[in-house]
């Protein structure tokens, strides 16, 4: 029992906690104020994020029969979603090719083991019939990864094929993979450069180039709330800094408990004196949720910062992917 | 006179290959699955499409995967099945349901092959999780064949759960520890109780001196975290856990119990 209450407790000190919350031992009067019923209110959606799987799948040696003669196999298999049969079917001893590595790779791709996936497309040379399409699928691959820098050194390489660069038949669509790797990567001139190619006409690109466009005036354009106004506000109003950082709940809860708390200090200072034990005590506790609200608003803005690009983030690596369906279809 | 599901199963299991003359081979049950996938991607005709799937779900119960063996029994074609082979699918699904630990769906799919009343200790079972625990004990009972063995499940029944009601425990939340007790966790309400008791004599201390401000509201914020957080919301948030547990363990008793009844012919 006891071993239960102190694992309680050090689980609610410990640094680290909930996605949404404000961390650390310095966080923990906004933790207390921010699990109160009204506190909850505030809404705390976690962006859904490409659970990347890093475990290596094993392919068996080469044998001697081809693939092709299995394709139509596989993409009913792939059509109808049956991605256990898919699997296995690859796993067959076939003859070493371009169609089996970009097969391979595409049944990893779908279940998220980016990593190997993108190493397999890259065994698919670019005049290969399956050559585009295994190159957009490794750009789309290593950004779900994080490795931005690779896929755009892969879209920005001098050597780039002719067919992906400009005046080719994949052109914009190169052109919407760099700009969506430049909205990842921050880089605003970039972005500016190759999204000047967009000519939103193109159905099978028109979507994500104007999600893409809708979430650059976010990142780029708007100025955002800054931490420094939000601790600011509360330090004049309790909970004005968790309202202006979006939290109507949570400001709302500290408003209550900071105001309570002032209001028994200001009580027991007056009946008892200021060095009364009661004054003591409310006035400490007064002080630190006070404290702990100005913390906890001034983390918070950045909390939801990182929230909201995480958000724009997997929005954007969807709309990589997505035209790649309409286009290769 | 019921007929053994291993019958059934081997029946669907067996028509493609009486069909083609085929030997059944040992193979990986996957690489047996994708085989009968082929068949299904080759074939026009619905009743082999429908045996092939049935094999192939079967394939994927042998690799212990019966979620996957309950989603290809959901592309079989019912429409081309005669009545009795329908209601042995939704028997097979019913039992995949089973294995996978979504007992809702396995009940559902038992009583719609209209075979819930040939297989009592399974529909018992079933019955069970769904906390319809009358039906439970009647199939049980008819699944003992002896004094005995319709002894013991009386008596397993006599200690069967109560399902718990989340009104009654937020009710019961305003005297704690009864909240707690009411959910088995009685020395959690000791302690609520005594942390309640503590909040509200400082309430009511401050109360009685006067001190309107510290009572009301540090009574509110006080008791905001001992009685409403850490009692009431706590013990209506946690009704559903304990009633999944408890009904779990006690279906799993009765399994126990009607596979002995059933082994010592009892």
């Amino acid at each position: 029992m006891s071993r239960r209450i102190l694992l309680i407790v050090l689980s609610i000190l410990a640094s680290r906690c909930v996605f949404g919350q404000v961390p650390g031992i310095l966080g923990l009067p906004d933790r207390i104020m921010s699990s109160s019923r009204i506190g909850r209110v505030s809404a705390r959606n976690t962006p859904t994020a490409i659970a990347v799987d890093t475990a290596t799948v094993f392919f068996p040696s080469f044998g001697t029969k081809s693939v092709s003669q299995d394709y139509d196999f596989f993409k009913y298999l792939s059509d109808n979603d049956l991605k256990q049969d898919a699997k296995t079917l690859l796993q067959g001893a076939y003859a070493q090719s371009d169609t089996l590595d970009f097969l391979r790779a595409k049944v990893l791709f779908f279940d998220n083991k980016f990593y190997q996936a993108s190493s397999l497309f890259s065994r698919v040379p670019s005049s290969s019939s399956f050559g585009p399409e295994a190159f957009y699928y490794r750009i789309v691959a290593l950004s779900s990864v994080g490795e931005y820098d690779l896929a755009s050194g892969l879209l920005n390489s001098p050597s780039l094929p002719k067919l992906f660069s400009a005046g080719g038949p994949y052109a914009e669509l190169s052109s919407l993979q760099a700009a969506g790797l430049a909205l990842l990567k921050g880089e605003k001139d970039e972005w500016a450069r190759r999204s000047a190619s967009f000519t939103f006409d193109d159905y099978a690109l028109l979507e994500s180039e104007k999600v893409l466009s809708d979430i650059s005036i976010n990142r780029f354009e708007s100025r955002g709330k800054r931490a420094g106004i939000a601790a600011l506000a509360s330090t004049f109003i309790p909970g004005a800094g968790k309202v202006y950082a979006g939290r109507l709940g949570e400001g709302v809860a500290a408003f209550m408990t900071v105001g309570s708390l002032g209001a028994i200090t200001a009580e027991n200072w007056k009946k008892h004196g200021l060095k009364d034990w009661r004054t003591i005590l409310a006035g400490s506790l007064c002080a630190t949720f006070y404290l702990g609200n100005i913390y906890g608003s001034y983390m918070s803005v950045s909390i939801e910062k990182d929230k909201r690009i995480a958000n724009e983030n997997a929005t954007i690596i969807y709309h990589l992917h997505l035209p790649l369906r309409t286009v290769f279809r | 006179m019921r007929t053994p599901l291993s019958f059934i199963i081997s029946i669907f299991l067996f028509v493609p290959f009486f069909a083609k003359g085929q030997e059944v081979p040992d193979e990986n049950p996957l690489e047996e699955a994708l085989r009968w996938e082929r068949v299904v991607f080759s074939s026009d005709d619905p009743g082999t499409v429908n045996s092939a799937l049935i094999a192939k779900a079967e394939c994927y119960s042998k690799a212990k995967m019966p979620d996957e063996a309950s989603k290809t029994l959901e592309r079989v074609r019912m429409y081309f099945l005669d009545p009795e082979a329908a209601s042995s699918v939704l028997l097979l699904r019913s039992l995949y349901s089973k294995e996978s630990g979504d007992m809702g769906a396995a009940l559902g799919f038992l009583e719609e092959s209209g075979q819930a009343e040939d297989y009592p200790e399974l529909y018992s079972v079933l019955l069970a999780y769904s906390w319809r625990l009358d039906e439970a004990k009647s199939q049980a009972m008819l699944s003992a064949s002896s004094d005995a063995g319709r002894d013991a499940v009386m008596e397993l029944f006599k200690k069967a759960p109560r399902q718990r009601k989340e009104n009654l425990a937020a009710a019961l939340s305003f005297i704690p520890p009864a909240g707690q007790i009411y959910l088995g966790r009685p020395w959690e309400g000791i302690l609520s109780m005594i942390l309640n008791a503590g909040a509200a004599g400082l309430t009511a201390y401050e109360l009685i001196n006067h001190d309107w401000v510290s009572g009301l509201l540090g009574g509110g914020l006080l008791l905001n975290e001992t009685f409403f957080k850490a009692n009431m919301e706590k013990n209506i948030t946690s009704v559903d856990e304990f009633n999944r547990r408890s009904i779990n363990k006690f279906a799993l008793s009765l399994e126990e119990l009607l596979e002995t009844i059933r082994q010592q012919g009892l």
